[in-house]
């Protein structure tokens, strides 16, 4: 393990903003996500394999009806044969999150198939939209479906479990409270907050159609992360590595800032181009490489405010 | 850990030894792991392509032998990958990222003052990275040998100095750090080589245990649904409307009156099968109609309640309303099923054969049973049906011409040969079951 410690985070008065947000988050988390972002999502009748294959077969006839959306649909989807079972649930799991389906499907006319089945299917399908509206993060992450205007903002303070929080806040404190020395309260922020907003540009880019919405303030941390790395380009900064927890296995060690590049947004890069189109891995990479990249521009940006 | 081998020319004392400072086996493994952080992300990015690849074919197809195939590349490209960029860094720099940062370098030995050529850089990146597919073990050699030189170094004549002023080795640290990683390396031989022992047994009695669990699905699975698909086998020119026909026929004379294959039968139906519904653009014929009705009335045999019943029922009538389909379906539904109705149907359909003779048996109606029974006699698929049928028609028989009620299911059965009828008609049928089941 080896993340960057480039400050001594327990001097905290001298990084108040990194740690109101950390306190933010951390009380929104407890407030109205403690119960899990999407609990009970798994024991939706819906997410059963009988179903998942119903809805397999009905996304197909639907995608016949609606040749528009070949052009979007990533190639592996349009490979999946519907006369196999396996395949038909796999086709019914991404019919799930496809938007334009969900939208539709409860009006359409599927002229194929067994007509009480799909009866059937289009009350539970209405009961499925109706639980998954609810979901917290539904209402506050960000996702092509449903688009508010404060869920640029509500997303980077919403966290999907404990895990999830944890890992991103001990980034924040890492490199927000190094950004926050660099460039003050104002310029933080404006890191911060924009590169949210960048990311979740990005992450819109690449799924136009989806209804699996983001949540997190890894876009955020990815860009002051992006930041560090160009603003502080020439500095060798502190890393804090672990071999094993028994001594003089763990220490610090001084690594070049530009470091940060290959360790952390390049594996998201790889992670990205990694993952089959539409079939996210529970993690919005391109949310990251947006956010990282608002970070280098904004890193340049200040660099060449410095030197002038 | 210096083991002296005095054959060795190396140990000998040479002019420039002094001058040559060894790399503290510290530094190297802090410097492995560094190139590891900074490697990993590179060779990811190189391979993320063919790794889209491997995951795309395990989602469709996981058992495909193109899974494999893809895993062979996605390796291949890290291999190669590995391979020549640590080349290219020995060539250029001397030195890996991670060695460059622990003041490192990789010199030609034993001659130093040589330049790094291609193919020693090359040589050298290439053994390492086959030693990792050796489990690592020819790494250890760098801790035995007296200038710390693994495979990899001797075969291409290499060596890693470190540039900082007054290291020597071994020191306390670094005797400590060897010995310590040379505990964790034979733990984690022994917990692979307990892995794979325990993955080896499963693997080979993996195909037997596969091969049991398939055969006790197979039993715990209907022998009916095994019975209908040799039938369908036999009968391949049987046409659609038969073969559900006999699918309703077979689910009403089981006596849970469930089918587990039938889901499947119908599913295929409905959504695979070109001869339903004609989809969006076609009209249904009238004989596609006809089938979607039979298979509407056999979605009632898998049904769980009276209403998802009813609600087939209407459907089938609905989508062919003259058809037998949808007249069995209502006779079904009703309180007291008509036996004058089901009599014209058993004519020329199966299942309404079954239906007739259950009702009649049970309203005692034994010669109607045992008429309707009698051309059972040839169908394979039905044959416990039948015998099970039979036997409840006969001490039907018996019990009317004994003028008594209804006996309990659980009274032993009597003996043929106590078996009598005043009835000269129940007589002859008591003789035909005689007769039938050689029992005297």
């Amino acid at each position: 393990m080896i993340v960057p410690m480039p400050v001594d985070v327990t001097q905290w008065k001298q990084f108040p903003l990194t740690f109101t947000l950390l306190v933010t988050n951390v009380l929104i988390y407890f407030l109205f996500f403690s119960a899990g972002a999407g609990a009970g999502y798994h024991r939706q009748e819906m997410l059963q394999p009988a179903q998942l294959e119903l809805t397999g077969y009905l996304y197909s006839e639907w995608r016949e009806a609606h040749p528009e959306t070949v052009a979007r649909t990533p190639g592996w989807v349009l490979a999946l044969v519907p006369t196999q079972a396996g395949q038909r649930q796999v086709m019914g799991a991404y019919a799930l999150r496809d938007a334009a389906f969900m939208e539709t499907a409860t009006e359409f006319d599927f002229s194929r198939g067994d007509q009480i089945q799909i009866e059937s299917w289009k009350d539970k399908i209405k009961k499925y939209k109706d639980f998954y509206l609810e979901q917290s993060a539904f209402q506050y992450g960000i996702n092509a479906w449903v688009l508010r205007p404060f869920s640029w903002l509500t997303y980077q303070f919403s966290h999907s479990n404990f895990v999830h929080l944890l890992s991103n806040m001990l980034f924040l404190v890492l490199v927000g409270t190094a950004v926050e020395a660099l460039v003050g309260s104002a310029g933080f922020l404006l890191v911060y907050i924009l590169g949210g907003v960048a990311g979740g540009l990005l992450f819109l880019i690449q799924n136009t159609h989806g209804l699996i919405p983001m949540i997190g303030a890894s876009a955020s941390i990815s860009a002051l992360m992006g930041f560090y790395a160009i603003a502080e380009r020439r500095r060798r900064v502190r890393f804090f590595y672990m071999l094993m927890p028994i001594e003089k296995y763990f220490g610090a060690i001084y690594l070049p800032t530009l470091s940060i590049i290959p360790l952390f947004l390049v594996v998201d890069l790889a992670s990205l181009i990694s993952t089959p189109e539409g079939w996210g891995g529970g993690v919005a990479y391109s949310a990251h490489l947006g956010g990282a990249i608002w970070g280098l521009l904004t890193g340049f940006i200040y660099r060449f405010l410095r030197k002038n | 850990m210096v083991i002296k081998d005095i054959s060795h020319p190396e140990t000998l004392p040479r002019k420039h030894e002094d001058s040559v400072r060894l790399a503290p086996v510290g530094d190297r493994a802090l410097a492995f792991f560094l190139d590891a952080l900074f490697f990993s992300p590179v060779i990811s990015l190189l391979a993320a392509g063919t790794f889209r690849q491997v995951k795309t074919f395990s989602l469709l197809n996981p058992q495909a032998p193109l899974v494999m195939e893809a895993w062979m590349v996605w390796a291949l490209v890290v291999f190669t990958g590995t391979w020549f960029l640590q080349a290219a860094f020995y060539y250029f720099w001397s030195a890996t990222p991670g060695q460059k940062f622990m003041q490192l370098r990789v010199v030609s030995w034993p001659h130093p003052e040589m330049e790094m050529t291609f193919s020693k850089a090359l040589l050298r990146s290439l053994l390492w990275c086959l030693s990792w597919a050796f489990l690592a073990i020819p790494f250890l050699e760098l801790l035995g040998h007296p200038f710390r030189r693994a495979l990899h170094e001797r075969a291409s004549d290499t060596l890693v100095v470190t540039l900082k002023e007054g290291a020597e080795a071994p020191f306390a640290f670094e005797t400590r750090f060897i010995n310590s990683w040379i505990n964790l390396f034979f733990a984690s031989l022994a917990l692979l080589v307990f892995v794979f022992s325990v993955s080896a047994v499963q693997f080979v009695q993996g195909p037997q245990k596969i091969k049991e669990v398939a055969a006790h699905k197979a039993n715990k699975d209907s022998g009916l649904c095994r019975e209908l698909k040799a039938w369908e086998a036999l009968q391949s020119s049987a046409s659609a409307q038969e073969k559900m026909d006999r699918l309703i026929a077979l689910a009403w004379a089981n006596s849970s009156g469930e089918l587990p294959c039938a889901e499947s039968e119908l599913n295929s139906h409905f959504w695979d099968n070109k001869t339903s519904s004609q989809g969006r653009q076609n009209k249904t014929s009238e004989k596609s109609a006809e089938l979607d009705a039979w298979a509407y009335l056999a979605r009632t045999v898998n049904s769980v309640d009276q209403k998802s019943r009813r609600d087939y029922v209407n459907k089938a009538c609905e989508v062919a309303a003259r058809s037998e389909a949808c007249e069995l379906g209502m006779l079904i539904l009703e309180d007291q099923i008509s036996l004058h109705k089901l009599k014209a149907m058993a004519r020329s359909s199966l299942s309404a054969k079954v239906l007739l003779i259950e009702t009649a048996l049970a309203e005692e109606e034994v010669l109607t049973a045992i008429q309707q029974l009698k051309e059972l006699k040839n169908e394979k698929l039905l044959s416990d049906f039948y015998h099970k049928s039979y036997v409840k028609a006969v001490w039907a028989a018996q019990r009317k011409s004994d003028g008594g009620g209804r006996a309990p299911s659980s009274e032993p059965v009597k003996p043929a040969s106590e078996l009598k009828a005043q009835d000269p008609v129940l007589e002859q049928i008591l003789k035909d079951f005689r007769r039938e089941f050689d029992l005297q």
